[in-house]
C-alpha cells in the first residue's frame, strides 16, 4: 500500500499528549501527591571506596516526624543485576561502598526538612579504602579491587572473532592501527529521577517512576521485595526523557517501596540534579584501539579491535553496553574478517549504562580512521563509505540477516543535500565538513520480555480503547500507537483511547530501551486492530451481505470496497456484535524473529535484531583557531527508518539526535573528575547544547519498507544521533587537517591539537593502545 | 531543593536596611536578585540568620546621567542597565557585558548590576552541594585551613566571575558603600581584596548602594571580550575589557583589565604608560599578549571548567582581541 | 520559623497564604497551589524549566523567594489558556511538534510569551536569544524555533506544511 492510501500512518499529525503538556496538566512523577504521603531521602556514600563499619540510625529514628528508616540490614544484601551472572549491586550497601553516591540508608518523614535533618542524624563509620578511577590503573596487577571476586577489576569480557583476520591483514595493501579515547557522557534528561510508592492493604504496591520498561521494573521489584509480580503495579506516568538512562533498575525504587511498606504510607522520593547525574547511570568512558587493513580501493579486508570501557562500580547493562558499539559498526559496514575484544572494567565511579551514542571512541574512531585511510589512498570520504557500506540482503559478521538497508541512499542524500564534495574541495580556512555513518538495532534478544502484546476493546459508540505495554519516554510512542490503531480500525484519532505502560493492566512489552517500540509494540497494536477489524467485518458482512474480504473500514464506517456511500457506522456494528454475543475484542502480539540462543558473552552469534536502522550525517563547522571553539553551521542528516509513521515526530528525533550526538556529544559533553568525585554533576557545568548554539538542520527521511515492521517501520533516530557525533568529529578534523582521537572535542582539546599539530596522516595524540588482557 | 531557615526583612528605606545590617552583620546577607545568593543557600554555603531584601527600597534602583558621571544604583535590574539610553550611548562595552550574563531572557529581570559586581567568586570545589563537599573536607571558605584546588594555598583562589567587573574597572568606576555610620566611595579596582574567602573590601555592616562611572573626557574606544563554552548560561572562562581614549589618531589613555582569572580583576598597568601617546599600531599587540600571560599566570589555578593552561591561553586571546578592537587594529596584521 | 503573609495574583486570581521565608516561589506554586506545570529541573536557575512570568517578566521561580513575589502578578503555564482556548503559542507548540517529553515545555512557552508580548515579530536570532536560558534535551530546538516563529505576528500561516 502506498503512503497516500493511508488515513493516518505516514502523516505528520500533532501528538495526542501534547495538549496536556502545553497546559501543564501532564503529571510527571514528582508532581504526584497522595494522601498521607511521606518524603523519602537517601543517605549516600561521600567516599569513592570505603568499608562500612557501622551504621547508627537511632537518633534519626527518634526524630519527630520520621516514620521509617532503612539500611542494608533491611535488605539482607539483596542484589540487583540485569543478568543472572551480573548481580553485583546491593540495593542498600551492607559491607562497603564503591562510589561517591552509593546508597547507604534512607528515611521517610513528614516533610523534606525533617527527612534532611534525619539524614544528618544517621552516623556511618567508614574506613576509607584506596580506589581505582580509570581503566588502565584498575587492571594493573595489585590494584585495589572494587569487587573482591573480580580479579583485575574485569567485569565483562566480550570476544568476537569472525573469518580470518590475520589472512585479511596479509592481503591488505594498507594497515593502520590507531587508538581513540572518549570521556564519560551523560543523559541530562530534563526531568530528574523520582519515584512514588503506594502500599495497599491487600498487600499490593503501586509504583510510579520514569522508566523505559515498566514490566522490567516490576519484575525486579517483585524479586527484591519477594512479592508476586501481580502485586507490584508500575503505573503509567509522563516521563521527561530517557536516552538510555531510564532503562536499568535503580536501588531508589526498591528503597521507596521498602520505606512505604515499613511506614505503611505512600512515599515520594525525588532526586536532585546531582543525584540524577551520579546515582542513576552515565555513559562509559572508553578507549578503543582499531587496526584496519584495506585493499587498494579502500575496501576493508580485516579489522581487529580492542576496547576498554570504564564501567564504574557495578555491572548494570554491562554485557550489552560492551557489545553494542561493536555491533552498530558491524551492521553499518561490510566486514568479513573481524575480531573484537571488549572489556568492561570496574572503577570506583558512578555506574555506567546504555546511552544514545554508543561508544564515542568506537564510532568516531572507526570513521576517523576511515577518513585517514581514504586520505592515504587518495579516495574521498563519500567513496570510501560507499565502498564499505552495508547493503540489503547481506548478513553481518555475527550472523544477522539485514532485510532492509538504505545506507547507500542515506550517504548519497546527505552528500547531495550538503554539497559535500564541492564544499570539502573548496573550503575557507578553518572551515570543515565531515560525514559519519552508523547503524542501530531494532530490538535486542530479551527472552520472555522481547515481544509485545496488545488488546483492543470497543465502546458502544464506536470508540476504541487500546491496551499496550509500550512506554512513552517523550519520543511519541503513544501517538504512534494511536495512529496505527486508528488506521487499522477505520476510526478517527479522537475515537482511540490508549491505556499503556501500566503493569497491572497492560501486557508485556520489550520496553523502549531497545528501540523496538514501533517495530514490536506498534506491530502488536496493528495486529490487535486487524483482529478487531476482522471481527467487525464478520458481523458487517452479514449486515451488508458481502464477503468479509471485500470490506473496508474507514471514516468510522465499514463498507464494500468501492462503495463508501452505503457503509454501516462502526458504532452500529459494535452494538450488533454485542446483541449477537460476539463482542469485538481485538488481540494481537508480536514476537521478534531473532535467535533466542544468542547471548551477549557466551554466544554472540545469530540473528540479533529483526531489523536495523541506518543513518548518515554531514556536518559543516567553523573553528576559531585561537580558542578552539567550534561553531556548527549546517547539518544534514538522513536515516533509513523503514517507514515514518509520523514524519514530524521522526524529524524531531533526528534533530534531537543532532543536538545530543553531534552538538553536545562531540563538542563538549563530558564529565570531569577529581578522583571519584564528578566535578560537573550540574546543568551549569555539564555543557548540553542551548538553542543559541544550534546549527540549521536538514532532516532527510529515507524509507526502505522493512518486510518485518508495521508498514515497514523500524528504529527511528538513533542512527542519526550516532552518525552526528562522527560527522561533527570529522568536520572539525577536516577544518584543521587534524585526525582527532580524544573525545569530545572540547575547545581545550582542539587548541592543544592545533598547537601540537603533526605532519602527515596520524592521530592528534599518541595514546597508549588498548590490548588484549591475558587471563591469569 | 530546600533552602535553610532564615528570617526575611524587606525594609523600605536604605536607613532601615543599614540598621538591620549594623545589628546582624554577616549573618544577614543582602538579597537583590537572588540569582547567586539562593544557589549558595541551597548548597548550604551559607546559612544566615536572615536575609535583607532590597525589593522595597526605591532609592537603590535607577540610573542617572550627571554632568560628569553615570550613576547606576546597585539594585537596578540588568535589563534596565542594558536598555538605558545613556548607557548605550556612553558605554557600549557595558551593554555587551550585561548581555553576556546568564541568559538575556531570564536572569536579566531579577539579576542586578550590584549583584553582578558582588558575585561570589566561584570555584569547582566550592560551588558544589553539601553532599559533594562532605567527602572532600573543608576549604578556606567553608571553615577549613587549606584550598582543595591548590594544596598549600594560603587563601581562597576562587574566581571573580562577574561579566561587568573588568568593564567597570576599565572605565575607572567608583563604588559607593553605605553603612549606618555614613557613606564612602572606592574605585572598583580597589573593591576586590584578592582573597576568595573575603573577596570585597566591605565590612559585614556595609551595603553597596551605587556604581558611578565617570563620563569619558574624550572619544571612548572600547571593547569587551568574554570567552566561554556556551554562548549563554555560562560564566566566563576569562573576560577582558579595554577602555581607551583615542583622539586625533593617538591613544590618550588606555586601560586593559582581565578578569575571571583569580579572585580579583587584574589591571595591566604597565601597558598604560607604554601605549599612551602612541598611534595605534599592530606592534602593540605582542606586548599586550605577553603582559596578559604574565598577569594571569600566577592568578589562574585548576579550579574552573577548563584547565589552567587553557585559561591562560584564553586570557592572552581575550586581551589581544579587546586591545585590537579598542585600538581599531582588527583587520590589520599583527 | 515564623510564617509571613503573602498576597499575590496567580493566573488572575488573588491568593493569600502564609509562608515561611525560606520558601521559594516554585514551592508555593507547586505545593500550596498545585500548579505542577511549574517544573524543577536544576534548582539553580540554569535550565529554565521553572520559568514563570512575574509582572510579565520571565523569572526563575526556583531562585525567587515566595515573599519577593508579594504584590506581584504571576502567570504559570496553567494560566495561558483562556476559556478553554489554548494560547496561540501553546497551539503552535502542538502543531509544530515542538513538544516531546514535555518537561521543558511550560518554561519554554512562558519564555516565548514574555518575548512575543514585547516583540510580536521577532527575528530568528531574537527568538534564540530569548530562549537561550531554557534547556531542551529532546528536540534539538528546531521545532521550538518554528513554533515560536509561527506564533509571532509575522506569520499569517500558523499551520505547518505537510
Amino acid at each position: 500500500m502506498s503512503r497516500d492510501e493511508y488515513s493516518y500512518v505516514g502523516k505528520s499529525i500533532p501528538r495526542i499528549d501534547s495538549r496536556s503538556k502545553v497546559t501543564g496538566e501532564a503529571l510527571f512523577t514528582a508532581d504526584l501527591k497522595l494522601p498521607r504521603m511521606l518524603v523519602g531521602k537517601i543517605l549516600r556514600s561521600p567516599y569513592a571506596h570505603a568499608k562500612i563499619l557501622d551504621v547508627d540510625v537511632s537518633k534519626a529514628l527518634s526524630l519527630k516526624g520520621v516514620h521509617a528508616v532503612v539500611t542494608g540490614k533491611d535488605t539482607a544484601g539483596e542484589k540487583w543485576g540485569v543478568f543472572r551472572y551480573t548481580r553485583d549491586q546491593q540495593l542498600l550497601c551492607v559491607d562497603k561502598v564503591r562510589y561517591v553516591g552509593d546508597e547507604v540508608a534512607a528515611v521517610a518523614a513528614v516533610d523534606e526538612d525533617t527527612a534532611l535533618e534525619a539524614l544528618s542524624l544517621i552516623r556511618v563509620d567508614y574506613e576509607e579504602l584506596p580506589g581505582v578511577f580509570d581503566c588502565r590503573s584498575a587492571i594493573e596487577p595489585g590494584a585495589p579491587l572494587v569487587h573482591e571476586d573480580r580479579p583485575r577489576n574485569i567485569n565483562v569480557a566480550v570476544k568476537i572473532d569472525v573469518g580470518d583476520v590475520e589472512a585479511g591483514f596479509k592481503r591488505s595493501v594498507l594497515i593502520r592501527e590507531d587508538t581513540f579515547a572518549a570521556e564519560e557522557d551523560s543523559y541530562f534528561m530534563t526531568e530528574n529521577y523520582a519515584v512514588v510508592a503506594n502500599p495497599h492493604a491487600d498487600g499490593s504496591i503501586e509504583v510510579w517512576m520514569p522508566n523505559a520498561s515498566p514490566h522490567t521494573k516490576a519484575k525486579a521489584l517483585s524479586n527484591a521485595l519477594k512479592l508476586p509480580l501481580s502485586q507490584v503495579n508500575v503505573r503509567k506516568i509522563t516521563i521527561g526523557g530517557a536516552f538510555g538512562g531510564r532503562s536499568d533498575v535503580f536501588p531508589a525504587e526498591f528503597i521507596a517501596c521498602l520505606l512505604s511498606l515499613k511506614s505503611d504510607r505512600p512515599v515520594k522520593l525525588v532526586y536532585d540534579r546531582e543525584e540524577n547525574s551520579i546515582a542513576t547511570r552515565m555513559g562509559h568512558a572508553m578507549i578503543t584501539t582499531i587496526k584496519t587493513g584495506v585493499d587498494p580501493d579502500g575496501a576493508v579486508l580485516a579489522r581487529d579491535i580492542v576496547s576498554y570501557l570504564d564501567g564504574g562500580a557495578y555491572s548494570s547493562t554491562g554485557p550489552i553496553a560492551t557489545s553494542v558499539p561493536y555491533l552498530c559498526h558491524e551492521q553499518a559496514y561490510r566486514l568479513e574478517n573481524v575480531r573484537f575484544h571488549g572489556y568492561r572494567i570496574y572503577t570506583n565511579k558512578p555506574v555506567r549504562g546504555m546511552i544514545r551514542i554508543h561508544g564515542r571512541s568506537f564510532a568516531c574512531g572507526i570513521d576517523t580512521q576511515l577518513d585517514m585511510i581514504a586520505d592515504e589512498l587518495g579516495i574521498d570520504p563519500v567513496a570510501i563509505r560507499l565502498r564499505n557500506a552495508r547493503r540489503p540482503g547481506e548478513t553481518t559478521p555475527t550472523g544477522s540477516y539485514v532485510a532492509s538497508c538504505g545506507m547507500v541512499e542515506c550517504i548519497e542524500k546527505t552528500a547531495e543535500a550538503s554539497n559535500f564534495l564541492e564544499k570539502r574541495e573548496k573550503r575557507p580556512p578553518n572551515r570543515g565538513i565531515g560525514m559519519g555513518i552508523n547503524s542501530v538495532q531494532t530490538g535486542f534478544p530479551l527472552g520472555i520480555r522481547g515481544g509485545s502484546q496488545a488488546f483492543i476493546k470497543f465502546h458502544e459508540d464506536g470508540g476504541a480503547t487500546v491496551v499496550s505495554g509500550v512506554v512513552d519516554n517523550g519520543q511519541g510512542n503513544d501517538q504512534m500507537l494511536v495512529q496505527i490503531a486508528a488506521e487499522e480500525l477505520g476510526v478517527a484519532l479522537d475515537d482511540v483511547r490508549l491505556i499503556s505502560a501500566d503493569t497491572e493492566v497492560t501486557p508485556t512489552d520489550a520496553g523502549s530501551y531497545s528501540m523496538i517500540s514501533t517495530f514490536g509494540g506498534g506491530a502488536a497494536v496493528k495486529a490487535a486492530a486487524e483482529d478487531a477489524r476482522a471481527q467487525l467485518f464478520e458481523v458487517a458482512s452479514e449486515m451488508l451481505e458481502a464477503d468479509p474480504s471485500d470490506l473496508v473500514a474507514r471514516n468510522r464506517k465499514i463498507f464494500v470496497r468501492g462503495a463508501p456511500d452505503v457503509g454501516i457506522p462502526i458504532a452500529k456494528i459494535v452494538r450488533k456484535a454485542l446483541i449477537l454475543g460476539r463482542p469485538i475484542m481485538g488481540r494481537g502480539s508480536f514476537a521478534p524473529d531473532v535467535d533466542q540462543r544468542r547471548e551477549w558473552i557466551s554466544n554472540p552469534k545469530g540473528q540479533l535484531s529483526q531489523a536495523f536502522s541506518f543513518g548518515a550525517t554531514v556536518a559543516e563547522v567553523d573553528v576559531d583557531p585561537e580558542t578552539g571553539r567550534v561553531q556548527a553551521l549546517e547539518v544534514a542528516c538522513a536515516q533509513d527508518c523503514g517507514f515514518a509513521v509520523n514524519p514530524m515526530l521522526v524529524e524531531g528525533q533526528f534533530e534531537g539526535g543532532v543536538a545530543m550526538g553531534g552538538q553536545g556529544g562531540m563538542l563538549g559533553e563530558e564529565h570531569r573528575w577529581h578522583q571519584g568525585h564528578v566535578l560537573n554533576p550540574s546543568l551549569l557545568e555539564y555543557k548540553i547544547p542551548i538553542i543559541k548554539d544550534m546549527p540549521a538542520i536538514t532532516p532527510i527521511i529515507v524509507e526502505t519498507i522493512d518486510p518485518g515492521g508495521p508498514y515497514g517501520a523500524k528504529e527511528a533516530g538513533m542512527s542519526v544521533a550516532m552518525s552526528a557525533a562522527q560527522a561533527y568529529c570529522n568536520a572539525v578534523g577536516n577544518a584543521l587537517g587534524i585526525y582527532f582521537n580524544h573525545y569530545p572535542l572540547t575547545p581545550e582539546r582542539i587548541l592543544d591539537a592545533i598547537e601540537h599539530k603533526k605532519p602527515g596522516i596520524q592521530t592528534a595524540w599518541e595514546l597508549e593502545p588498548a590490548r588484549i588482557i591475558k587471563s591469569e | 531543593m530546600r533552602l535553610p531557615p532564615f528570617a526575611y526583612h524587606a525594609p523600605d528605606t536604605l536607613d532601615k536596611a543599614l540598621k538591620i545590617k549594623a545589628e546582624l552583620g554577616a549573618s544577614a546577607p543582602i538579597l537583590a536578585g537572588g540569582t547567586d545568593l539562593l544557589v549558595h543557600l541551597k548548597h548550604r554555603l551559607a546559612s544566615p540568620a536572615a536575609v535583607i531584601s532590597l525589593k522595597n527600597i526605591r532609592t537603590l534602583k535607577g540610573i542617572e546621567v550627571g554632568a560628569d558621571s553615570l550613576v547606576l544604583r546597585a539594585g537596578t535590574p540588568l535589563r534596565e542597565v542594558a536598555a538605558h539610553e545613556g548607557v548605550i550611548r556612553n558605554f557600549p562595552l557595558l551593554v555587551k557585558a550585561v548581555h553576556s550574563i546568564g541568559a538575556v531572557g531570564i536572569q536579566h529581570f531579577r539579576g542586578t548590576i550590584g549583584g553582578n559586581l558582588c558575585l561570589t567568586p566561584r570555584c569547582l570545589f566550592y560551588n558544589q552541594s553539601l553532599f559533594w563537599r562532605t567527602g572532600k573536607g573543608q576549604c578556606h571558605r567553608t571553615g577549613g585551613k587549606d584550598c582543595l584546588a591548590l594544596k598549600g594555598s594560603e587563601s581562597c583562589q576562587a574566581i571573580c566571575s562577574g561579566d561587568t567587573v573588568p568593564v567597570l574597572a576599565a572605565l575607572s568606576a567608583q563604588v559607593t558603600i553605605a553603612s549606618a555610620g555614613g557613606m564612602r566611595t572606592a574605585p572598583v579596582a580597589e573593591f576586590f581584596t584578592g582573597k576568595g574567602e573575603s573577596p570585597f573590601n566591605m565590612t559585614p555592616e556595609e551595603i553597596l548602594t551605587e556604581i558611578r562611572i565617570p563620563l569619558p573626557w574624550g572619544p571612548l574606544s572600547s571593547s569587551y571580550q568574554r570567552l566561554s563554552f556556551r554562548s549563554a548560561v555560562d560564566f566566563p572562562l576569562i573576560n577582558a575589557a579595554v577602555a581607551a581614549i583615542l583622539d586625533k589618531g593617538k591613544v590618550e589613555s588606555f586601560r586593559l583589565v582581565i578578569s575571571s582569572a583569580g579572585p580579583a580583576p587584574v589591571i595591566l598597568k604597565e601597558l598604560e604608560s607604554a601605549i599612551k601617546g602612541q598611534k595605534p599600531d599592530p606592534a602593540m599587540l605582542q606586548p599586550v599578549r605577553e603582559a596578559a600571560i604574565k598577569a594571569v599566570e600566577g592568578a589562574i589555578i585548576e579550579n574552573a571548567s577548563a584547565s589552567k593552561e587553557y585559561r591562560v591561553k584564553l586570557a592572552a586571546v581575550a586581551a589581544v582581541r579587546a586591545a585590537s578592537e579598542a585600538l581599531g587594529l582588527e583587520n590589520q596584521p599583527s | 520559623m515564623k510564617k509571613q503573609l503573602l498576597s499575590m495574583t496567580v493566573n488572575g486570581e488573588e491568593v493569600n497564604l502564609a509562608v515561611t521565608p525560606n520558601t521559594t516561589l516554585l514551592e508555593v506554586l507547586r505545593e500550596d497551589l498545585g500548579l505542577t506545570g511549574v517544573k524543577e529541573g536544576c534548582a539553580e536557575g540554569v535550565c529554565g524549566a521553572c520559568t514563570v512570568l512575574m509582572d510579565g517578566n520571565p523569572v526563575r521561580s526556583c531562585l525567587t523567594l515566595a515573599l519577593e513575589a508579594g504584590g506581584a502578578d504571576i502567570v504559570t503555564v496553567e494560566g495561558m489558556a483562556t476559556g478553554g482556548n489554548l494560547h496561540p503559542i501553546q497551539q503552535a507548540f502542538i502543531e509544530h511538534g515542538a513538544v516531546q517529553c514535555g518537561f521543558c515545555t511550560p518554561g519554554m512557552i512562558l519564555a516565548s510569551k514574555a518575548l512575543l508580548d514585547r516583540n510580536s515579530d521577532p527575528s530568528e536570532d531574537e527568538i534564540k536569544t530569548a530562549l537561550a536560558g531554557n534547556f531542551c534535551r529532546c528536540t534539538g530546538y528546531r521545532k521550538i524555533l518554528e513554533a515560536v516563529s509561527a506564533a509571532s505576528t509575522g506569520h499569517t500561516e500558523p499551520r505547518r506544511k505537510e
